[in-house]
Order: C-alpha cells, then structure tokens, then sequence
C-alpha cells in the first residue's frame, strides 16, 4: 500500500487527492494543513466579508467528501521539516511534534502575503492591522470592523480591491493606496485600469496612487498612516494587501531547487525524486513568453494537484504549458483577461471599447497571445482557447478582431470535430 | 415610380401581452416582415410584404400572432372589386403579366360536393373493413382484351406492363427546382413505404433519387429536362407531360434564380439558366406524332415500363383521350382546371381550362362508347381534397388519383399561394439552403404517411357502406353517385341521377 | 491523455455512455426557440410569458449564426459535459460539479458569479445571468425525461442521444 503525504489543503491539495484516489483504490491519502478550517474557496473570502457566501457554503466539500475518498486530513499541522533521505515530513499538532512518513510527496504549501517595510507597523502589537489571504484573515476582519471605521487598504491590486469591495457598504470610508499610478497594475494597463476604478470610485471608494504607506502611527492599535508624499490619513482599519510570495521555505530547507517558486519537471516533480510540487509555490512555464514564473491562480493550482496526483499514482501525465488568466467582478463590472495583456511595439492591439464596454485583443504573428474583457464577456472561453491551442488567427471563419466572437469561427469540420470529440482537459 | 397604389393583403397582429421579443418570428420570415426595433424593444411587422403563410403564426412560442385580411375596403361594388382593383393598379406599375400560385381559387362549382355516395341497407348488407378483408389495390396499364389459357390453365396471353398501387393515390408530378429537394426525398419516401408513386416532374430525376426507382413516375415533357435513357429506365413508370390542369396551353418556367449547382445538374442546363419548357412539344403536332413518341419512350425501355399520356381538362378532353389512348397510352391523366403549380399566369390559371369531374365523366364515357377504355387506365388530379373525393372520382370512372395539393398541404404548405417568389417559408417551394432544410425529411414523410394511410382507411369504411370489398369494383358505378344542386345538364354529363331518383 | 476523472462522490471513473444533447447543424433552422424553451424549463413560473416578462434567465443554448460564401445557416450549442471539464478546474467556489451520472452542474446556491468558468470554456456555452450572481448552463434538464430544447425543436435539429446513437445519425 502506497502512502502519499499532501501538504496543503487547498485548490491543488484536494484536487492531487482526488486524482491519487481516483487511481489507487487502496493507498493511504493523507492531506496536512496549518489551517483550522477544511479546505474551503479562497477567492471567496471577500464574498465571506460582505456576506454574499455564508459560512457554510465557504468549503469547497462537505465532510462526507473527505469520508467517502478515504483522505485523511489533519489540520492545525504545520509540517516544519521534510527528511528526504528518511523519506519523512516532520509535522507540529500544536505542542507535540510527530513525523509521518512518505512514498510520494505533495507540497502545495501555496503562497503567503508579502509585508512591506512600514515604519512602526507591527502585526503582533497592532490589532487593527490585516493581512487579506486566508480565511481566518477575513473572519477576523468582519469581527474587527464596524459602521464607523475608516479603512485604509495598502495595495489597489486584486486582493486589495477584493477587500474593498468586502467591506464596501459595512464601513464609514475605504481608501486604498498603491504606489502604481494603475489599480491592478500587475494585469492592466492604464486605459483599462482607468474604467475599473472609475467604476469602483462611484461608490466612494478612493484611491491614492503613485505613493505608498511609509509610517503608521500608534501602538496598540494603528490610528493614522501616513503616505510617502506627505498625506497623512485616519485609520481605524489598515488591510496589507500588496502581494504574495510563494512559500518554499520548507523547500529550499529540504534541498529542492527553488527560485522564487520550486522548480518542478513536466510531471510535477521537483528536484527531489518522489516528491512534487503544485499550485502558487511553484514555477510554471508560460506558453506564450516561455517564461519560468509563478502563476498564483486557482484553475492553475487545481490542474497542477490534478496532473501531480496522476504522476503520483504512477500515471505518466504531462502539464501543459499554462497563461496568466484572470477572471474577477467588481460592483458588478466583470473584468476577465488572459495571456499577454500589456501593449508593446511587436504587439498589434485592437481596442474596441463603448460606455462601460472594452474588449482589447493582443495579436502576435497571426496568434491571439492576449486579452482583456470588460463587461463583455459571455464567449470569452473562445477566446481562451484560441491562446491555448495556439490557434492561426487566419485559419478561421472570420476576423476576431472586427466583431464579436462565437463558436462559429471555427470551420465547420473544426467545429464538428470539437463538438463531437473534445473531453475537456487541463 | 413614387407613387405606390399598392396596399397590404394582410395585416399582422401582435399581442404585446404575449410577445416576449423572442424573435423567432423575426427570424423565420423570408418575407422580412417582422423586425426588432432595438431603440423600444418590440417586435414591428411591414404588413406589405405578409403572404399568409403562418409560418411565424406556427412558430410563434407564446401564440401572439395572427394574420387577418388587411381592413382596408374600397367602395362596395361587385363588378370592381377589391380584388380587381388591385390587380390593375399591380399591372399599371409594373407592366407585367400577373403571377400565381397554386390552384384555380375563383368561386366555381366544386362538384365533388354535390354529389353524394350511397350506402346499403337491409337487402345487400354493408361490410365491415375492420372484420372483412377489404382490397384498395389497383394496377395501372392496358390490359389485355381478352385471357387465353392453355390446357394446363396456365396463361398463355403475354400481360402488357402494369404498376401496382397498394392505395389509388400517386403524388402528382411537381418538379425538382420547383419544389425543394428535401420536399422530393419526403415525397418519394412516402411513396415507397405506402407501396404507392411519387412524379419526378419535369426537371429530372437527381441521381441521388434514383434509389427510390420502383416508387417513381419519370416525367417527359415539352422542355425535355434531364431526360436521357438511364432516367427514362429509371422509374416505374413513364409519363408524356402534354398539359397542366393549373395551365393548359402553356408550359413551365423554372426562373435562373432557382437552378442552382445539382437543379443544372439534374436538368442538364447551365446554373442560372431559366428553364422554359415550350408550351408544346415541338416533335408533336398530330395523334401520330404522339404514338410516335410513346413508342420510341417504350422502345428505349424494352416495353417493360407503362407510358401514361397527361393532359390537362379542356373543353374536348373526350375526344382527345380517345386519340391518346389510340396512340398507345397505358393510362391517360387528365388534370382539372383547379390543379396546383408553381407559377401561372393569374389569367391562365383562373380562365383556362375546365373541372375535372366533368371533364372524367365525359372522358370515361366516351371510351366505354368507343370500347376502348379497358386500353387504358384513366388517373384524374386538380384538386383532390379528400378521400370521399377519390371514392367519388372512381365511382365517376377513374383507376386512381393524383394530388398535388393536398400532399404540400401535409408537408406545411398553407397556401399562400406565393411559390413563384421562391422564399416559400415552409422549405416546399424553394431552393434557397436555408428554407428548404426547413423541411426536415425523416419528420415530413412521417406526415404523408399518415395523411395516405388514413385516407386508405376512410375509402375502406366507405367502400364497405356500399357493400363493396375491392375498390376495382367500383369503378365506374355511377349508380353509387347521387347529384344534389344540379341541373339537367350537369347530371347528364356526370352521368349520375338526382338524389331521392 | 488516456486517464480521466471526474469528481464522484464514491471516486469511481464512470464510463457509461451519457445521453447528450446533440444538435445536427444540417436541420438546425436558427429560429431560438430552444433558447425560449431553455428559459421557460429554468424558470421558477414555467410559463413562457412570464419567464420572459418577469424572471430574467439566460438561456443555457445558444443559436449561432454560419456564415458562408453564399448562405446564412445556424447552429444550436450547449455544454458538452466534458469527460474532465475545465469549468469544474477553475471554478473557486465548488459550485460547478459533475454529478454521479456525469452531469456537469451548477449550484446556483454556491455560485458567486465570478465566472472563471466563463473564462475557460473553450465553447463559451457558459452565460451569466443579468443578476451577475449566478450563471446558467444546460443541466440536460435534469428530472425530465427529454431536455425541453430537444422537445421543442420544430425541425428535431436537436437530439438526444447517446454517442453511439448519435454518431449513427451523421
């Protein structure tokens, strides 16, 4: 009987669980998490925040899920060490310290936020500081926050803004700051970042770009922050939201080769036979830049823990090369986006935008390499699956860019032959 | 021409408490009557160019349409009608010959309707199809005067070609081009699982209907479309095009428009090119110059297959069936003046020939005068509506019957009497890709199935009041026929006696 | 890929043949009323007018426009309830799932509309609905015996079939 071990119980955890037992009736599945909670959706948590998805909807399964596959969760377990030679993973259960053993290894220890240096901020001093990645985070927040407070977000990207859209409505006033003249500054660009904070700023959220907190004040409890060009602001609240790194301490510490992510083969093995590696802490290649970068997305981190527990179970599975893709609402305005988004002189880009409209095309050589989409996007899986599979732009039925797109760009033979024949895939 | 007389047949009427702007009807109106108005979110109609054909009225998901006759009246007056009004203020802007569709629809004697089938009672007891075997089968062609057997009982008289028809219905001739190939193939599949014919018309026969060869009728006729020796032997039977009930005296015309890649291919013509058959055939002139014809089409095929001569209802058909069936004909079809086409000439179609009833009576009285009727077999069509009708027309004297109407109607038709535009909405009368696989096949056969079959069941149940067990038995009982509302005359023609006589 | 899973609750690989919905492009007449059907089989009232007067569904079918050289054609599209569907990958909030008869579904109660599913179905089959919280797909109608776009289809363009059944119709 095989014995896998999954650190990490989220997107790639799960989904390297169910592949594992999908295909080793019998091997012993055991997932640990430092979390308290089952494995539960992460981008919800800002849904958790305004109340839109209650708590008990928040878990990606129900107990019954996690008894009928046969895993084995242990939560609040922290794994300190992992023994490559020993084929072990010490694990801290609060006080006590055990080991588990292996034969296959999974680390899916995902991502961690990213503090900046901000004079005086302290988050084991200062109560009313946050971080927004988890959903403890988020259930701390909703405690702490009242009519009344004054929220200061530090990071106007998707996390930033996830949170102000949480608590928009439950709060006196939420300001976010970003040292981007952008919102969003890592997916768009500036034309298109424009409509999305315009769009956010009509419900009196506002936005202090091109500067950054440098200070806070107050001990016990942050009551002012104050930003590099000089603006002070009141606080009751301050959420640190401007980005997250990878968590591969336990990694680097067990030899696996890591960059700002583990390294892993095409089967999802690291540099370590018998132990792999998926989701937000590792490096994947783009497919359209040939890049080695993380992509800290959950379609991604559920593909990577499916394809990893294939490899696991002894089934030989390639990954596919992957591409940044993102697909999020604001107050009801839908951005989605995939590929590379941001204007350049080899790029051809077509914008063809109306009131509140924008769909933006990224066109090189005769392939779609990107897009943006905003508040128009009912076929934008087309689109995606142009960039996937490297679709010739001319070979189709008609030019993407000058109208809208349907499944009839395909030719009839192409079209009939997805239909009849596509399985879906990673 | 700025000023335009014309104003709309038809008015269109939406419920808006109904109408959820779904947009089917927009969709499927070739006439683009309906549109959608995106600025108020409704669904409008130009009224103009409404024909009736109840295709968006059928669709429609929420039923919240109908078509009326457009309100507009002019002066009451019954010499100028509305009718011919409009019909003047059409030519006066256009120059043209009217267009029409379909049949005769001006207000003639229908005289099928006046006249009634007996029934028995007490002396000779009526039979019960259900319990008793009941036959509906007829054979088409000559036959022999006389049967000779040799001492064995075995026949020695050489049997001239016949066809068997399991029901005295065939589908009248209705050519590829003007009507759909998917109209065709439900036509032809509908012949073969009946056991009975479909008319190939004259465009042809495409080659992908050849498989339905032992059901086909190949039609000849002045144009000589798509006619060679593989088609000629292709078909069950043969049938010499002279006359069009809906026509008489004038011949078809496929327009360019319609003859698209497999119609040019089928006709043997260049795509594009309008297909106008000759309004005679230019080798005949003569009786002789048709038996010469007839038997060269006999010739071709080895005197295996019937050769049916059809000509429309004139006002001597008598003595020109006598002619025919001396040149040869197995079976004469006569075609009333209120059969179906494509396109006529409006003055043609509504003027020009006469009823069938009358034109049968005289036909198969004057053969049985000049003891020649066993020669041939005698089909009547031009509007046969029902299966009383074809109790009636065998009774009057005919084998069996021909529709043509009454088989588009059970494919969707709905008489619009619009097919000459060629955007017949009910993928019948069209060869635009788009309206023809409107007519799904595999479903419409189905329907003339059905409508065959239970008419076969209906001459049975009336066959069976009259105390008669096999159809052939009643050919020619006049005896079975009563006249109502007839004068003298029209009962002397009909050959039939006034009810209560 | 020769192994695929999908998310049984027992963890069984299924392969039976599933009935789908097959729409044969040939018949297909584009008039919508599968998508008017579609609707009303989704809605809470079960009434056409009102379904579309008052309760605001997309239609989980979708009619496309072919144009070629010379003729317009139209063809019906609804999800395919891929083998190993995409939308179930990138779905963050597990209300999209198959369920034990390989149904591809999606839990409106869990649903928060952020349309990830949206963004990587490669037939865009997928629709949000105008409240922005949910999204609709074909369900196959599940509970009735025949999908009500299948029922009807005016020119049975579109068939519901197994793979063998419909394969042997092309």
């Amino acid at each position: 009987m095989k014995k896998y071990l999954i650190i990490g119980n989220s997107a790639a955890g799960v989904n390297a669980a169910v592949a594992i037992r999908t295909n080793d009736k019998t091997g012993d599945v055991k997932i640990i998490s430092c979390e308290e909670f089952n494995s539960y959706g992460r981008p919800l948590i800002s849904y958790y925040l305004n109340g839109k998805v209650k708590s008990e909807n928040i878990y990606c399964h129900d107990e019954d899920f996690y008894r009928s596959m046969n895993l084995e969760v242990l939560l609040n377990t922290k794994a300190e060490k992992v023994d490559t030679i020993k084929k072990e993973v010490l694990v801290g259960l609060g006080e006590r310290i055990s080991r588990i053993s292996y034969d296959k290894l999974l680390i899916a220890t995902g991502s961690s936020p990213f503090i900046p240096y901000i004079k005086n901020l302290d988050f084991n001093l200062q109560k009313n500081v946050f971080t927004f990645l988890t959903y403890k985070d988020s259930v701390k927040l909703k405690e702490k926050i009242t009519k009344n407070s004054r929220v200061v977000i530090a990071g106007a990207g998707l996390i930033g803004l996830k949170a102000a859209e949480g608590l928009f409505g439950q709060v006196a006033s939420i300001t976010v700051v970003d040292l981007d003249n952008r919102v969003m500054a890592s997916v768009l660009d500036k034309s298109e970042a424009d409509i999305i904070q315009a769009h956010i700023e009509q419900k009196f959220i506002s936005f202090k770009l091109q500067t950054s907190i440098c200070e806070v004040q107050g001990e016990n409890n942050v009551s002012r922050v104050i930003l590099s060009n000089g603006e002070t602001l009141n606080c009751d609240i301050l959420v640190v939201a401007v980005g997250v790194r990878p968590n591969v301490v336990l990694a680097k510490e067990a030899g696996i080769k890591t960059s700002k992510g583990m390294f892993v083969d095409e089967y999802m093995q690291t540099s370590v036979k018998d132990i792999y590696a998926a989701g937000d802490c590792v490096e994947s290649l783009d497919l359209l830049t040939g890049e080695s970068k993380v992509f800290a997305l959950w379609p991604n981190a559920s593909n990577q823990g499916g394809i990893a527990g294939l490899n696991m179970t002894g089934i030989k599975t390639r990954t596919p090369k992957t591409f940044a893709m993102n697909s999020i609402s604001f107050f009801g305005l839908q951005l989605t986006s995939a590929g590379i988004i941001n204007n350049s002189r080899s790029i051809d880009t077509f914008v063809d935008s109306t009131k509140n409209k924008l769909r933006k095309l990224n066109v090189l050589n005769d392939n779609l390499i990107g897009f943006v989409l905003i508040n128009d996007n009912q076929r934008a899986g087309i689109y995606t699956s142009l960039i996937n599979d490297k679709v010739g732009l001319s070979t189709l039925a008609y030019d993407i860019t000058s109208k809208d797109i349907g499944f009839n760009v395909y030719s009839k033979q192409e079209r009939t032959k997805k239909i009849w024949d596509y399985k879906g895939g990673y | 021409m700025s000023l335009n007389f014309n104003t709309p047949d038809f008015e269109v009427i939406r419920n808006e408490n109904r109408c959820i702007q779904c947009k089917v009807c927009v969709r499927q109106c070739a006439n683009t009557v309906h549109f959608y108005d995106e600025e108020d979110n409704v669904i409008c109609a130009d009224d103009t160019k409404c024909v009736n054909c109840h295709r968006c009225v059928t669709l429609c998901p929420t039923k919240a349409l109908v078509i009326r006759k457009y309100p507009l009246e002019f002066r009451e007056n019954s010499n100028w009608s509305g009718k011919v009004i409009k019909e003047i203020y059409k030519q006066s802007q256009t120059g043209g010959v009217l267009l029409s569709s379909m049949g005769n629809p001006e207000p003639f004697t229908v005289y099928w309707d006046k006249m009634l089938l007996n029934a028995s009672q007490v002396t000779n007891p009526s039979i019960d199809p259900l319990r008793e075997p009941m036959e509906t089968k007829v054979m088409i062609g000559r036959k022999p005067e006389k049967l000779e057997f040799d001492s064995n009982g075995k026949l020695l008289t050489k049997m001239p070609p016949n066809i068997e028809l399991k029901i005295p219905v065939m589908f009248a001739a209705m050519s590829y081009g003007a009507i759909s190939r998917n109209a065709h193939e439900s036509l032809a599949r509908a012949a073969e699982e009946l056991g009975i014919f479909y008319n190939t018309g004259e465009g042809g026969l495409s080659k992908d209907f050849y498989r339905y060869g032992e059901n086909t009728i190949v039609q000849v006729a002045s144009g000589r479309f798509g006619v060679h020796k593989k088609y000629l032997n292709a078909g069950a039977a043969i049938e010499i095009k002279i006359g069009q009930g809906a026509k008489p005296g004038i011949g078809g015309h496929l327009p360019g428009k319609k003859v698209g890649e497999d119609i040019s291919a089928t006709r043997m013509i260049p795509v594009g090119s309008d297909a106008i058959s000759p309004a005679p055939h230019h080798d005949i002139y003569s009786i002789e110059d048709l038996r010469q014809l007839i038997f060269s089409l006999k010739e071709t095929t080895d005197y295996k297959k019937p050769v049916f001569v059809k000509i429309a209802a004139v006002h001597n058909s008598a003595a020109i069936a006598s002619g025919v069936v001396r040149a040869g004909a197995d079976a004469v079809v006569v075609d009333g003046f209120r059969g179906g086409t494509g396109a006529a000439p409006t003055r043609v179609r509504n003027s020009v020939g006469i009823p069938i009833e009358l034109a049968l009576a005289a036909i198969d009285q004057r053969l049985r005068e000049e003891k020649i009727r066993n020669y041939c077999s005698l089909i009547v069509a031009g509007s046969i509506r029902n299966s009383s009708d074809i109790v009636k027309a065998v009774a009057l004297g005919a084998d069996a019957v021909y529709i043509g109407s009454a088989a588009v109607i059970a494919l969707g038709c709905h008489m619009c009497h619009s097919c000459s535009t060629g955007k017949c909405n009910w993928g019948i009368a069209t060869q635009y890709p788009e309206l023809v696989k409107r007519l799904n096949p595999d479903i419409m056969y189905k329907r003339l199935v059905n409508l065959i079959s239970a008419w076969n069941h209906e001459i049975q149940e009336l066959l069976g009041g009259m105390g008669i067990n096999a159809i052939e038995s009643l050919r020619g009982n006049r005896l079975m026929l009563r006249g109502v509302d007839l004068n003298e005359k029209e009962l002397e023609i009909l050959g039939i006696k006034y009810a209560g006589e | 890929m020769g192994c695929v899973f999908m998310l049984c609750k027992d963890g069984s690989k299924k392969e039976s043949m599933m009935k789908k919905i097959y729409a044969f492009e040939s018949k297909c007449l584009g008039c919508g009323l599968c998508e008017v059907h579609c609707r009303t089989a989704h809605s809470k009232s079960k009434d056409i007018v009102k379904t579309h007067k008052r309760e605001n569904i997309a239609s989980a079918i979708v009619i496309e426009e072919n144009l070629s050289s010379n003729t317009v054609s139209y063809f019906a599209l609804q999800c395919r309830h891929c083998e190993n569907p995409k939308c179930i990958k990138a779905c963050i909030s597990g209300a999209m799932y198959k369920d034990d008869s390989g149904i591809v579904l999606n839990n409106k109660e869990k649903c928060v509309g952020c349309l990830s599913c949206i963004l990587v179905c490669p037939f865009g089959v997928i629709k949000k609905n105008d409240d922005g919280r949910s999204v609709s797909k074909c369900d196959l109608c599940v509970g009735s015996c025949e999908p009500f776009c299948v029922k009807n289809c005016p020119n049975e363009a579109i068939k519901f079939l197994d793979e063998d059944g419909a394969r042997a119709l092309i």
